[in-house]
């Protein structure tokens, strides 16, 4: 929930994908509480994918934030509109 | 009773540390609370006797992908404040019907399931054929590289082009 007010609020590119962040682990503790309640393994399996396409995700979106800063020197979400038509 | 007190000071202390991620005026601070959220987070885990995933938690999170932020906040060192150029033609009052809508939506969707009851219990778990395994990261290896193998290595693939790609991003002349 506070992840998702972030990603709304905040207009600095970086406290987004932080508010991204916040939002999978979320995810993670329900799933592990899910798991801990059911005595199933599947949950904390998932939890081990959704860490590794986090990890993934972040190096992308890091990488397309440094090639875009080093283009147009900003980190606002409103002055990125490169694909706005 | 100790659990509970000990559960629900650590729940209100990670929702405390993400308002504190959102709402801090720079990067940097953000990042440092972010570290602090995820550790408590790695707690969590072990009360939820889930210590492997805690592991990872901190290993991962706050290891890695936290000190990846950290470099980029560092390179991106900001000039000028980030939140000061307002965009008039943001279309807000849109989006806050659309969102309560969508709110509405889930909400209706919730009470509406919790009416009907609950649903049936997720059967599965270890197979009939498991060894008797002890521990937590026996356990979820057992479960990963038996019933999970496919998805396994899917996301190892994912993790390869992960990397191809942010090589390829973050190169000089694009």
């Amino acid at each position: 929930m506070i992840g998702v007010i972030g990603v709304l609020v905040r207009r600095n590119v970086i406290i987004i994908f932080m508010s991204i962040e916040l939002i999978l682990n979320a995810v993670n503790i329900n799933l592990i509480a899910m798991s801990y309640q059911l005595q199933d393994m599947a949950g904390q399996v998932f939890v081990v994918f959704v860490i590794a396409v986090a990890a993934a995700e972040a190096a992308v979106g890091l990488g397309i934030i440094i090639a875009f800063y080093r283009n147009k020197e900003t980190v606002n979400i409103d002055e990125i509109q490169l694909m706005r038509w | 009773m100790a659990e509970a007190i000990t559960f629900y000071t650590l729940a209100a202390l990670i929702l405390g540390l993400g308002i504190m991620v959102v709402s801090a005026r720079s990067a940097v601070h953000s990042v440092v609370f972010l570290i602090v959220n995820f550790l408590l987070v790695a707690v969590l885990y072990v009360i939820l006797s889930a210590e492997f995933v805690a592991v990872i938690q901190v290993l991962v999170y706050a290891g890695g992908i936290v000190v990846l932020y950290l470099f980029v906040v560092m390179l991106v060192n900001l000039k000028r404040e980030a939140e000061q150029f307002a965009d008039p033609r943001r279309l807000s009052k849109l989006g806050t019907v659309l969102a309560g809508a969508v709110l509405a939506q889930v909400i209706g969707i919730a009470v509406y399931t919790s009416m009907r009851g609950t649903t049936e219990p997720v059967s599965g778990g270890l197979g009939s054929n498991t060894p008797f395994l002890t521990g937590n990261t026996e356990q979820l290896g057992w479960v990963l590289y038996t019933r999970y193998l496919i998805p396994f290595e899917l996301a190892s693939v994912l993790l390869l082009v992960a990397m191809v790609g942010a090589i390829v991003l973050a190169k000089k002349n694009l």
